[in-house]
């Protein structure tokens, strides 16, 4: 499949229907600022999203390093606190020997040396191979208690170091416990091959040592066992976490796990895992994720202020370039209409012209008959006026009257014909040397018959210092015999038509045309010079003598103006150049 | 009489294809004193101009067969020193060949006013025998 841009462009933005459709150039700005606006608020809007998704990836990668970094200290702190007690244990063993710490005082010693160093001891016990508890110092009465069938004494038997979870047990306080076995030296009894040291904590060490990584009011710390039972207080739960209970196993040591979970269908919170070495217990943190922080916040803040500022300026811009743009369009387009229709006009003039001048050539032969015709008859009349007999003489005056007006109308029909070559339209501007009054006359005795018929008065003024003048005289003609046949239409029957040629200075002639008529309004006046404008009944004017009339007398290097008001008529003025420069014809 | 008969019969041939007006228009002349006669076809022309000596010619330069200005040099090439007018129903003379129109005495446009015909063959009468 082939990407026809054309195609595309002319389906979506439909410039050509719009351009032929009425009210076309303000739905085509409509158009191109909803396209331009559209395309650029779309790329505005991936710019904006891909911002704010890079917002989200990095906030949330740096949540979790934080996540991670407070984890790992906090597993670190853990691990050294059980760390450290082990160390203890080991050392106590290591001074005083397995049978000394059977002895109750010397226990009670090391549980004041232990309370000493860690405050958080609550009590020391040492249990035989057989699971009884020889020795005990502490709050409590312990001694003679039996651990065999416990689980820890077991494990502690296999694995030699074993970290309870937090319980209740005897004492009803939550509590967890540190066993070390240690192995008897010299020859072994029955149930006292081996002795195991237990000391008791407090469990609230741990949140206390846990309570230093909150941060947030909506998160979230605590220590779970092996098999996902809360082992410190936690805002979020209590008892078993089942729901976690696979991601709790499925955590690896040394690696912290983190995921996205919507904790008891709430927002969605950021979960991180972790093992506490030589414990069965996996550190939790439940945080929030810093995308609903303040900082995002502000930062999507001033993403969506710039988006704003962009969408209005893109808006100024594009409203203000289409409006020119469009503008642009509207004159090339008028322009190019009223080019083509004084083409067409000129071209209907000419074949007019053409046709006038045919008509005018062929007639010219009948007439050189009739002409001719009539001629031999007053010939004849002249030649028998001597001999013919005095009754037959007034028959004879009668033949050579009628003959006369024969030749006469020919010799008028002669100087229609002249008058209409005359006026044959010339595409080309051609210059020569002719007299204004002249010319000026000849179009007046064009309009004699109608000035008659209409009452009309013709006042003509013509300075007897008016120079000859360099221009074409067949256009001036014809802007003149415009300019007149508007005045018929303009004055009642009786009004007064004045035409004055005079001189302005060396350079320039001024012709105008003045009537008594109705007069023009101002804003008619406006556009009286502008294509297809016309005041006259429909049908009556094609709204283009004047306008071509302008386009004539600009070419011929002049201007006209018109002063008129209503009730006032109207005043034409021609300025012309009485020389024209005539190198456009010589380079021909 | 239409006018005083002049002394020398000046001899003119009308040429014009258009019979209705060559016929009258010679009688005309007739009438005035003139030996006129009048041929409607290029080659009646030839003939008459080999066979007569003609002083004056008054040519159509728009006929059927030969163009005008064929006939005028063929003419001019059998008897240079015949003067001949040229009459045309045309108003735009200028556009005709400007050599045809320089070489011929002179041009008239019909419908043609008699007079002035006459004064037009009484003066290329005179330029042919008195310069």
């Amino acid at each position: 499949m082939s990407l026809d841009f054309k195609y595309w462009i002319k389906k979506y933005l439909p410039i050509d229907s719009v351009i032929n459709a009425p009210g076309h150039y303000r739905r085509l700005k409509i158009y191109i600022n909803l396209f331009v606006i559209f395309i650029s608020v779309v790329f505005l809007l991936i710019i904006l999203f891909v911002s704010k998704l890079w917002l989200m990836n990095f906030l949330k990668q740096e949540t979790d390093n934080m996540i991670k970094w407070q984890m790992e200290n906090t597993k670190n702190n853990l691990e050294y606190f059980i760390n450290t007690k082990l160390s203890s244990l080991k050392f106590m063993l290591s001074v005083y020997g397995i049978e000394a710490l059977k002895d109750k005082n010397t226990l009670s010693k090391c549980l004041i040396n232990l309370q000493k160093e860690f405050g958080e001891i609550v009590d020391i016990g040492i249990i035989d191979s057989n699971g009884i508890m020889v020795t005990y110092d502490g709050p409590y009465k312990m001694e003679g208690n039996k651990y065999l069938d416990h689980e820890w004494f077991k494990q502690v038997a296999v694995q030699g170091v074993f970290i309870s979870d937090v319980f209740m047990g005897f004492r009803k306080l939550p509590h967890f416990a540190i066993a070390i076995k240690t192995e008897k030296p010299g020859p072994k009894e029955i149930g006292n091959e081996f002795l195991v040291i237990r000391i008791t904590i407090d469990a609230s060490t741990l949140s206390k040592l846990l309570k230093n990584m909150t941060v947030n009011e909506g998160d979230d710390v605590f220590l779970v066992n092996g098999v996902g039972v809360v082992q410190t207080p936690s805002k979020m739960f209590t008892g078993l976490m089942d729901s976690y209970l696979s991601d709790v196993s499925a955590v690896i040591d040394n690696n912290i796990k983190l995921l996205s979970k919507n904790i008891h269908s709430g927002k969605e919170k950021i979960v991180g895992l972790l093992k506490i070495k030589n414990t069965l217990w996996t550190l939790i943190t439940i945080t929030e994720p810093k995308g609903d922080i303040f900082i995002a916040k502000l930062f999507l803040r001033e993403l969506l202020a710039i988006f704003i500022i962009s969408v209005l300026i893109i808006l100024t811009i594009t409203i203000v370039i289409t409006q020119i743009l469009v503008n642009w369009i509207r004159i090339a387009h008028e322009e190019r209409e009223r080019a083509m229709v004084e083409i067409e006009h000129s071209s209907k003039l000419a074949a007019i012209g053409k046709l006038a001048a045919g008509v005018a050539h062929e007639i010219n032969n009948p007439l050189s008959i009739i002409s001719q015709s009539a001629g031999l008859i007053t010939d004849f009349v002249e030649i028998n006026r001597e001999v013919v007999d005095d009754d037959f003489k007034p028959v004879l005056g009668k033949f050579e009257q009628l003959s006369n007006s024969i030749v006469n109308a020919v010799g008028r029909c002669h100087t229609i014909t002249h008058r209409l070559l005359g006026f044959v339209r010339r595409v080309d501007v051609k210059y020569e040397l002719i007299n204004l009054k002249d010319a000026i006359k000849e179009v007046i005795g064009f309009l004699e018959k109608e000035l008659l018929y209409k009452n009309i008065q013709l006042v003509e003024n013509y300075d007897a210092a008016l120079p000859s003048i360099v221009t074409d005289k067949g256009l001036l003609q014809q802007v003149i015999l415009n300019i007149i046949n508007n005045a018929f239409d303009a004055v009642e029957k009786g009004g007064i038509i004045e035409i004055s040629v005079k001189p302005i200075d060396e350079e320039k002639a001024l012709i105008s045309i003045r009537d008594n008529g109705h007069g023009i309004k101002p804003e008619q006046v406006k556009n009286i010079f502008e294509p297809f404008y016309t005041t006259k009944a429909k049908g009556k004017g094609t709204g283009l003598g004047l306008s071509i009339s302008h386009s004539i007398v600009k070419k011929m290097g002049g201007t006209i103006t018109v002063d008129s008001d209503i009730g006032r008529g109207a005043c034409f003025m021609i300025e012309l150049p009485l020389k024209k420069e005539i190198t456009v014809n010589a380079e021909q | 009489m239409l006018n005083n008969k002049t002394e020398e019969q000046i001899r003119v041939l009308l040429v014009d294809d258009e019979e209705s007006f060559g016929s009258v228009l010679v009688e005309r002349l007739r009438l005035r004193g003139y030996e006129a006669d009048y041929v409607y076809s290029a080659v009646g022309a030839i003939e008459s101009v080999k066979n007569t000596p003609y002083d004056v010619i008054l040519l159509d330069l728009k006929m059927p067969g030969l163009d005008g200005i064929s006939v005028f040099e063929k003419i001019k090439a059998i008897n240079p020193a015949i003067e001949i007018i040229i009459i045309s129903g045309r108003l735009d003379v200028d556009n005709v060949n400007k050599e045809v129109i320089d070489s011929a005495f002179d041009y008239l446009v019909k419908p043609l006013n008699i007079n002035e015909v006459i004064h037009k063959i009484t003066h290329a009468y005179k330029k042919r025998y008195h310069s």
